[in-house]
């Protein structure tokens, strides 16, 4: 007989598959450009491959490009790039609960947690529906990024340029799914929406003045601490 | 292999343990309030610091398309029942439309 999360695992898969799918092809264009940029820089096949599936951050791929080229040292590409993801310790928090229990999985799906993959999941998955969203994500980030390096070394050079915003896309995309996750969150209290509203007003406010004043780094841990309390105060 | 492509990966591997294996690892006993709020406070207040980290990576290269595409975009999904594929397809056409004019 199926055990519960084997039983979600058969029957979702395909629903699975069609929630994550969109989300999937947005991030290719990206990770395409990222396999370009560092096959350009002299990285291997394998060594694109590697960053993909050891390394697996967009920003923080992109930032450790040119620190690597210009001989930064381990502890300041881990700062560097430790400082782009911290956006990901509260994330990483809050979602602990829906990973699969098992040691080895827990950790795969913890590494395999990024943007596009946490705006996707719901509160109600279970550990299965996770693994399969973060899984896809992230294989067909580093599955992309691996052609990109190939498509690099056949591309001529000036055919990739960088004013082109590849990541739009990508960007609409996260957009969407945060919208669409406050909106389901929100709805839930639908019934104060007018201190609520004042609420969201006052932080993002609070997370713009922070963006200006830290950078669009640092203002990540206080801007979400100050988010909270005053969300708490609204009584959310 | 490169040194310092390897020297790279391995910072980049070091910051997945710190930001995301790490805090999903750890689970602290809490009490209910705190629970409440990590459950259902932190990722409201983390959705919208999200929601304008995005729109603020795109305003600060293409102000006015990036500005108009990403209101359209919030917009339809706060407003409509408009899909997720719609939403990309007219958010990217407005952004590259109003980029072109």
């Amino acid at each position: 007989m199926m055990q519960g999360s084997e039983l979600e695992w058969t029957q979702g898969r395909s629903s699975v598959w069609r929630r994550v799918a969109p989300t999937a092809l947005a991030i290719v264009p990206v990770s395409l450009l990222f396999g370009v940029l560092a096959g350009r820089s002299d990285w291997s096949l394998l060594e694109v491959a590697l960053i993909g599936v050891l390394g697996f951050s967009g920003s923080g791929q992109f930032a450790v490009l040119p620190l690597e080229q210009s001989g930064a040292g381990f502890f300041t590409m881990l700062l560097v790039t430790a400082s782009i993801n911290s956006r990901y310790l509260p994330i990483a928090f809050t979602t602990a609960g829906r990973l699969p229990r098992p040691w080895g999985r827990k950790v795969l799906a913890a590494h395999m947690l990024g943007d596009e993959a946490y705006a996707t999941e719901r509160d109600q998955d279970g550990p299965g529906t996770v693994l399969l969203i973060r899984a896809s994500i992230f294989l067909t980030w580093a599955v992309a990024g691996v052609l990109g390096a190939l498509l690099g070394q056949l591309l001529p050079a000036q055919w990739v340029g960088a004013e082109v915003n590849l990541g739009y896309p990508a960007s609409v995309v996260l957009m969407y799914l945060s919208m669409s996750q406050l909106r389901g969150r929100l709805l839930q209290v639908r019934q104060r929406w007018l201190p609520l509203l004042g609420a969201v007003t006052l932080c993002l406010l609070g997370a713009w003045g922070l963006i200006q004043w830290l950078g669009p780094v640092y203002f990540w841990i206080p801007s979400v601490l100050l988010a909270t309390l005053i969300l708490t105060w609204a009584k959310l | 292999m490169n040194h310092s492509t390897l020297m790279a990966i391995a910072a980049l591997f070091a910051a997945s343990c710190l930001v995301r294996i790490v805090p999903a690892l750890v689970r602290v006993p809490l009490p209910g309030s705190l629970q409440r709020c990590l459950e259902r406070v932190l990722p409201v207040a983390v959705f919208i610091n999200f929601a304008l980290y995005i729109a603020y990576s795109e305003i600060s290269r293409d102000p006015l398309a990036a500005s108009l595409s990403m209101l359209l975009v919030a917009g339809l999904a706060l407003l409509t029942r408009c899909g997720l594929i719609s939403t990309a397809v007219i958010g990217t056409a407005a952004y590259a439309l109003l980029l072109y004019l």
